[in-house]
């Protein structure tokens, strides 16, 4: 009778080629060892998805940080950002875990003239808007842009441009936007379980002239400025802190 | 961005499972990663850069789950393996915090000896090789195979003919 052994490292690919052949000519004569061997087979395809959904998690902020290297002392040193907001802190709103020190990463400058050009054009066949549950949800390039852009390479005539990014109280990152074609609007959206809300829209301020630096000023409404400090609870993201975040799909 | 920081992040979803399988718990999982990966950056001047980072760190959190388990005040330490146990047997209640109930194969490898469970979570659910597992367990490898031998024949014992 067939060893286990054998079968197990055969189903784990341990086997040489000879080895292979010599346990495919056995079950292929002994139906009993061929019934274990696919029990073997389908034990390891069965383990092979456990504990698998963890994989499509989020990964907590402060594991990335972790993984980062990131250290609790530089965090404490890190610079004010450029744009005053709220106090730098990132808040933990589920209260689960302690306040992790990921300011550190997240603080740095905000530069003067980060509204961003996102590279797609925006097709107008498509709203940037739709009503879903009674909110205003962001849906095709807005969506995109809000999603997966970072405010960090200018790209001067994009149709949608992020401003900047912050936690909000209510839980998630917020950002703000510019759409620069046709009315051209101004707005702020917040990341929600399922989609980003779109929080405000207002008309933007005029296109800055040729030459002119586009600044987090110039180019957010005071409205929008208002709401961001209504809602924040730290200081706007670098951009290295939002590739961190946009891993995280934009949620604490 | 570092090759050392994108190889951690990469890997962070398998450290995860990886330490979700060893320790029942999701909460206790994430600070077993964490504490890993501080070990991880210190010990950095160990890990030659070019060699396959995976099983590098899979060691450090093996190490760091086995000084876990022998500090039984700890959360998720012995002392409260008897109650995760209890809580186990209940699918409705065992993963209330990932949303959705242990498979039937997830409960059975939690209830293995630790062991079997390493073995079996580094090469079934890891998908490593024998050699690559019994140098993150540092054992020979014909120890790593007869835990490998023992531990399927009691999830297949426990799983029954479907599993």
């Amino acid at each position: 009778m067939i060893d286990d052994e054998i079968l197990m490292a055969y189903v784990d690919g341990e086997l040489d080629p000879a080895g292979r052949a010599e346990v495919e000519a056995r079950i292929a004569r002994d139906p009993a060892a061929a019934r274990r061997l696919w029990r073997h087979r389908d034990l390891r395809t069965n383990l092979s998805h456990a504990f698998s959904d963890v994989l499509d998690e989020p990964a907590p902020v402060r594991l990335i940080a972790a993984a980062m290297g990131a250290a609790a002392p530089e965090v404490a040193a890190a610079p004010a950002p450029a744009v005053d907001l709220a106090a730098a802190r990132v808040v933990r709103p589920q209260g689960r875990w302690r306040v992790w020190p990921v300011v550190g990463l997240m603080a740095a400058c905000l530069a003067a003239g980060l509204a961003v050009g996102v590279g797609f054009r925006l097709r107008e066949s498509v709203p940037a808007v739709t009503v879903r549950d009674g909110a205003l949800v962001a849906q095709g390039p807005l969506a995109d842009a809000l999603e997966y852009h970072l405010a960090s390479k200018p790209a001067r005539d994009a149709p949608i441009r992020i401003g900047f990014s912050f936690p909000s109280r209510n839980g998630g990152y917020c950002r703000t936007f510019v759409i620069s074609r046709g009315e051209r609007t101004a707005g702020l959206a917040c990341r929600g379980p399922a989609a980003w809300i779109v929080r405000m829209a207002v008309p933007a301020p005029s296109r800055p002239r040729a030459g002119e630096d586009r600044t987090v000023g110039s180019d957010t409404p005071p409205e929008t400025l208002r709401m961001v400090d209504d809602l924040s609870t730290g200081p706007p993201l670098d951009v290295a802190a939002e590739s961190i975040v946009r891993m995280r799909r934009w949620q604490f | 961005m570092d090759a050392f920081q994108r190889d951690l992040l990469d890997l962070l979803p398998r450290l995860r499972r990886f330490a979700r399988a060893l320790t029942r718990d999701v909460a206790d999982a994430d600070d077993l990663v964490h504490v890993a990966l501080e070990r991880a950056w210190g010990q950095r001047s160990a890990w030659r850069d070019g060699t396959r980072i995976e099983g590098w760190v899979f060691t450090i959190i093996k190490t760091a789950w086995i000084d876990e388990t022998r500090t039984p005040k700890r959360r998720g330490g012995l002392a409260s393996i008897g109650e995760a146990i209890e809580s186990i047997a209940d699918p409705g209640v065992a993963d209330l915090e990932t949303g959705r109930a242990a498979t039937a194969a997830e409960r059975a490898l939690l209830d293995l000896p630790d062991d079997q469970r390493l073995a079996v979570c580094l090469v079934l659910v890891e998908g490593l090789s024998y050699r690559e597992a019994a140098d993150v367990m540092e054992v020979p490898i014909d120890a790593l195979t007869s835990r490998l031998v023992r531990g399927r024949a009691a999830l297949m014992a426990e799983l029954g003919p479907g599993g």
